[in-house]
C-alpha cells in the first residue's frame, strides 16, 4: 500500500461495513485496512503473525480504534501503539459506542488523539464518519518520520 | 524528765540553806561560849590578880607586928601577925589553884611559898632566922627590920610578876578573841548572804512550780470541757448504760436525734425502751456475743424517736467488766445510717432494674455480685452464676482477650470501655456482650456492666452483608450500564444503518408500505436509543460525587431556557425567573434538574396558548425552596406517586414524547442533596414543582 489508508479496528462486523458505507458516501477513496480484533491490528502494524514480512514503515494516516474488542481490548491496544518507537507518534482516534466517563478518561490518558461516540441515528454516524475521514486523511499533517 | 531536774535543784538548794543557817547557827553557838570562856579568863585573872594583891597587903601585917614586936614586944601583936600569915596562907593557896593550868604561874606561886616560909622562919628564929636565907642578907647582914623588908619587896616583885603575867595573858586573850571575831564575821555575814540567796531560789523555784500546777489544772480543766464537747457535739452518738441497760451517760448528738431531754434519758430509760420491737430483738439476739467476746460492731437496727418515728442506726459496743468479769457497763457508739441505707436501697432498685448485666468481680474473676439480668440475658438462676468465676461462661475463643484484659485491668487499674466477648447461656447459645468495666484498686475489685448486642450484632451483620450485596450490586450496574451503553447501541445502530441503507438503496423494491414499515423501524431504534441514553444518565447521576458550591441557579435557568429557545425558535412562550435565586449544591446535577423541570414545562406547554414558565423561591417549614411552575397541561394529582418513577408517564407517548426518567432523575439528585420534590396540579391548569435543597449552610 502505497497511497495514504487508514487503519479500522473493529469486531462487529456490521459497525466495519456501515463504517465503510459511511466513508463510499461521503466519498472517501482512500483504502481501509480493517483489522477484526486487537491482536490483529498489532500483527498489522508491527509485520507479525498473517502480517509478517509487511512493510512496518507504511503506517496508516489514522487509526480509527473501536473498545470493546475481543481478546486484548482497544484500550490494551492503544498502549502497545503507544509505547512501541514506530507507531507512538500514529493518531488514533478512538471511535466506539461507549460514552462513559471512564473510557473517556483512559483514552486521552493512554494517548488518544480523538474520542469519538458513535451515533446511533445512520444520519448522524455518516456525518460523523464523512468528518472524520475528510479530517484525518485530508487536513491533518502527520508527524515527521525517523 | 524536764520536772525532775528543776525538783531536784530545788532539794538541792533547800539542803544548801539549810546547812548555811546550820553552820552560822554552829559559829554563833561557838562565839557565845567563847564569850562566856572570856568572862571567865576575865574572873579569874581578876581573882589571881586580887589574890596577888591580898598577899602583898597582907605581907605588911606580917611584918608590920614584928616590928612592934621588937619594940615593943607585944603579944596581941604577935597574934595578929599568926592571922595575917594564915591569910596569905590560903591566898597563896587559891593563887596556886587560879594558876593550876600555867607551869610558869605556878613557879612563882611556889617562889612566892619558899619567900613567905623565910619571912616566917625569920620571925621564929629570932635574930638569926634568916641566915642564909638571902645573899643580900648574908653578905650584909642586916636587921631583921631590913630582912622582913628585903623579903617584902621581893614577895611584891613576885606578886607583880605573877599579876604582869596575867595582864599579859588577859591581853593575848582579849585579842586572840578579837581576832577570831574579826574572822568569824565575814563568815557569818557571807554564809547569811549564800543563804539568802538560796532561799530566794528555792521560794522562786517554788513560785514557778505552783504557777506551773495551776497551769497545768487549768489546762486539764480547758481540756475536759474540751472533751466534753467532743463528746456531746460529735457527729455519732454515744451513751453507756449500766448492767440493767439503763441509760447513765448519753451525748448531745443522740439525744438531738432521738428528741428526748437528757434528764428524761439519763437513769430513766433503758436502751430498749428507744429501740423498735425488731431492733431489740436483734439487739436481744447478738447480747449473748455481746458478752462473750466483750464488743459488738457494727450492729444495724432502727431506733424510735421521741415522736415515734424510726432513725436507721449501726450501733458498736464495747462491755465493761469489773475485776471479776462480771458485766457492769457499756459503752456504745451510734452512727445515724438513713442516707447509707437510702444510697444503698437506691442502688439496689437500679442495680435490679437495670436491663445491662452488672457484676463487681473480686481479683481473681470470681462474681461476686450479679444483678437479675444476668438471669434474663443468659437464662441461668443466680445462684448459677455468683460466686463462680466469670471465666466459666466465656466462649472458649474469647477466654484469652478476656483474661488479657481483666489482667490489665487488675494489675494496671485500666478502664475498659467497649470490650466485646461472648458468654455462654443456658440454652447453649452465646450472647454477645459488650462490657465497660472499671476496677478499685484498693478494693481489689472490678465493677462492670454488659450490654447483650447480640441482637445489634445480628442486624450488624446483616446490614454489613447487605451493604456488600448493595456493593456487588453497584458493580454489577456499572458492568450493566456499561455494557448497555456499548453493547446495546451497536445492535441499534445497525438496525437504524442497514434500515436506512435499504431505503436508500431499495426503496423502489420496499414499496410504499415497506418504506413506511422501515421508517415506523427507525423511529423505535431512535427512541430505545434515547432510552438508553436517559438510563446511563440516570445511573451515572446516582453514582456522581457530589461536589457542593454556590451555584446560581437563576443563571443556570435562563441558561436552558436559552437552549429550549433555540430548539423550538417557533414557540413563543412567557418565562419569568427570578433573579438572584441562589442554593448550595452540586452545580452540574442541579442544572439537569433545572433541565428536566424547565424542558418539562417547556414540553407541557406546547399546545396552551399564552404559554408561561415561571420560577422563583419561597420558605417551606422554615427551609427555602424553589418552585418550577407552568401553565401547560398539568396532570391528574391522583397519579402524582407514579410521578418520579423511573419510566412513569402521564402522557401519552402520541401526545408529548418523553422517556420518564428525567423527573425520577431530578428526584434522585435533589434526594442526594438531602431535599425533596413534590408537585402540585391539576389537568389542563398547568403544574407548580417544589424542591427542597436539605442544609444550606455556607449560604450568605
Amino acid at each position: 500500500m502505497t497511497s495514504k489508508y487508514m487503519l479500522l479496528i473493529e469486531d462487529n462486523p456490521d459497525d466495519v461495513d456501515l463504517t465503510l458505507r459511511a466513508f463510499k458516501k461521503a466519498n472517501v477513496v482512500n483504502p481501509i485496512q480493517v483489522a477484526r480484533d486487537g491482536i490483529e491490528a498489532l500483527e498489522f502494524l508491527f509485520g507479525e503473525g498473517e502480517h509478517s514480512g509487511r512493510d512496518v514503515d507504511d503506517t496508516p494516516q489514522v487509526i480509527l480504534l473501536d473498545l470493546g474488542l475481543p481478546r486484548i481490548s482497544g484500550l490494551e491496544v492503544l498502549a502497545r501503539i503507544r509505547s512501541d518507537s514506530r507507531t507512538a507518534r500514529l493518531p488514533v482516534v478512538i471511535l466506539t459506542s461507549s460514552m462513559e466517563e471512564r473510557d473517556r478518561m483512559q483514552g486521552y490518558l493512554l494517548g488518544a488523539n480523538s474520542y469519538v461516540c458513535k451515533p446511533v441515528e445512520t444520519e448522524a454516524f455518516t456525518e460523523a464518519v464523512r468528518e472524520l475521514g475528510l479530517y484525518w486523511m485530508l487536513l491533518n499533517e502527520l508527524a515527521p518520520t525517523g | 524528765m524536764r520536772t525532775k531536774n528543776p525538783r531536784r535543784l530545788t532539794v538541792i538548794g533547800l539542803v544548801l540553806a539549810l546547812s548555811t543557817l546550820a553552820s552560822i547557827t554552829a559559829l554563833m553557838i561557838r562565839g557565845s561560849a567563847w564569850g562566856s570562856q572570856t568572862e571567865a579568863w576575865i574572873g579569874r585573872t581578876d581573882d589571881i590578880m586580887g589574890a596577888a594583891d591580898a598577899v602583898v597587903a597582907q605581907l605588911q601585917g606580917v611584918i608590920s607586928p614584928r616590928r612592934a614586936y621588937e619594940s615593943e614586944s607585944d603579944g596581941s601583936l604577935l597574934a595578929a601577925r599568926a592571922d595575917s600569915m594564915s591569910e596569905i596562907q590560903s591566898e597563896v593557896d587559891r593563887l596556886a589553884r587560879l594558876t593550876a593550868d600555867n607551869p610558869r604561874q605556878q613557879q612563882r606561886v611556889d617562889e612566892l611559898r619558899l619567900l613567905l616560909d623565910r619571912v616566917i622562919d625569920s620571925r621564929h628564929e629570932g635574930g638569926d632566922s634568916g641566915e642564909g636565907r638571902s645573899p643580900r642578907s648574908e653578905v650584909d647582914d642586916p636587921s631583921p627590920a631590913e630582912r622582913d623588908e628585903a623579903l617584902a619587896s621581893e614577895v611584891r616583885a613576885l606578886a607583880g610578876e605573877i599579876r604582869g603575867e596575867e595582864e599579859r595573858l588577859l591581853d593575848q586573850r582579849n585579842r586572840e578573841g578579837a581576832r577570831s571575831v574579826s574572822f568569824v564575821q565575814p563568815l557569818v555575814v557571807s554564809m547569811g548572804l549564800v543563804g539568802a540567796v538560796l532561799l530566794t531560789a528555792v521560794f522562786g523555784a517554788l513560785l514557778f512550780e505552783i504557777g506551773q500546777r495551776l497551769a497545768a489544772e487549768d489546762a486539764a480543766r480547758r481540756h475536759a470541757a474540751e472533751f466534753e464537747d467532743l463528746y456531746n457535739c460529735a457527729p455519732c452518738g454515744y451513751h453507756s448504760l449500766d448492767a440493767e441497760g439503763r441509760f447513765v451517760h448519753i451525748n448531745d448528738t443522740e439525744l438531738g436525734w432521738l428528741g428526748y431531754a437528757r434528764e428524761d434519758v439519763v437513769g430513766r430509760l433503758k436502751f430498749t425502751d428507744v429501740v423498735t420491737a425488731e431492733g431489740a430483738a436483734k439487739f436481744a439476739r447478738s447480747f449473748p456475743t455481746f458478752l462473750e467476746q466483750g464488743f459488738v460492731h457494727d450492729l444495724d437496727f432502727d431506733m424510735l424517736r421521741r415522736d415515734g418515728s424510726r432513725l436507721a442506726v449501726s450501733v458498736s459496743a464495747t462491755a465493761i467488766r469489773d475485776a471479776g468479769g462480771r458485766h457492769i457497763a457499756s459503752r456504745s457508739t451510734v452512727f445515724d445510717v438513713t442516707r447509707r441505707k437510702r444510697l444503698e436501697e437506691e442502688l439496689d432498685h437500679i442495680f435490679t432494674l437495670s436491663q445491662d448485666l452488672l457484676c463487681i468481680a473480686d481479683a481473681s474473676g470470681v462474681l461476686v455480685r450479679i444483678n437479675p439480668a444476668w438471669e434474663h440475658v443468659l437464662g441461668y438462676s443466680l445462684v448459677d452464676i455468683v460466686n463462680r468465676p466469670f471465666l466459666d461462661f466465656v466462649h472458649p475463643e474469647d477466654q484469652t482477650s478476656t483474661q488479657a484484659v481483666f489482667a490489665e485491668q487488675i494489675q494496671g487499674g485500666n478502664r475498659i470501655t467497649s470490650f466485646e466477648n461472648r458468654y455462654r447461656a443456658k440454652d447453649g447459645d452465646y450472647r454477645v456482650l459488650l462490657w465497660n468495666s472499671t476496677p478499685v484498686a484498693a478494693e481489689g475489685r472490678v465493677y462492670a456492666s454488659a450490654r447483650d448486642i447480640t441482637e445489634r450484632k445480628r442486624s450488624e451483620d446483616a446490614l454489613h452483608s447487605a451493604k456488600l450485596e448493595a456493593e456487588a450490586a453497584n458493580h454489577e450496574l456499572e458492568a450493566f450500564s456499561y455494557s448497555v451503553s456499548h453493547d446495546l447501541r451497536a445492535p441499534l445502530r445497525a438496525i437504524d444503518g442497514f434500515s436506512t441503507a435499504l431505503l436508500e438503496d431499495h426503496s423502489e423494491a420496499l414499496g410504499g408500505d415497506g418504506v413506511r414499515h422501515l421508517e415506523r423501524v427507525r423511529s423505535a431504534t431512535r427512541r430505545m436509543s434515547d432510552l438508553i441514553d436517559d438510563l446511563l444518565e440516570l445511573s451515572r447521576l446516582s453514582r456522581r460525587q457530589l461536589v457542593s458550591s454556590r451555584v446560581d441557579l437563576s443563571a443556570i435557568a435562563e441558561d436552558v431556557v436559552g437552549q429550549l429557545r433555540l430548539q423550538e425558535s417557533e414557540r413563543s412562550v412567557e418565562v419569568r425567573i427570578q433573579t438572584g435565586l441562589v442554593a448550595m449544591g452540586d452545580h452540574r446535577l442541579l442544572r439537569v434538574v433545572l433541565e428536566n423541570l424547565l424542558g418539562n414545562a417547556w414540553k407541557y406547554t406546547r399546545k396552551t396558548e399564552g404559554a408561561e414558565v415561571e420560577m422563583g423561591r419561597g420558605v417551606i417549614d422554615g427551609v427555602p425552596a424553589w418552585w418550577v411552575r407552568d401553565n401547560g397541561a398539568g396532570f391528574d394529582m391522583a397519579y402524582a406517586d407514579r410521578l418520579f418513577g423511573a419510566f412513569q408517564r402521564l402522557h401519552r407517548a402520541d401526545e408529548f414524547e418523553g422517556t420518564g426518567i428525567g423527573l425520577a432523575t431530578a428526584q434522585r439528585i435533589i434526594r442526594r442533596h438531602g431535599g425533596r420534590i413534590w408537585a402540585e396540579a391539576a389537568v389542563d391548569e398547568g403544574a407548580t414543582f417544589h424542591f427542597t435543597l436539605g442544609p444550606q449552610e455556607g449560604l450568605s
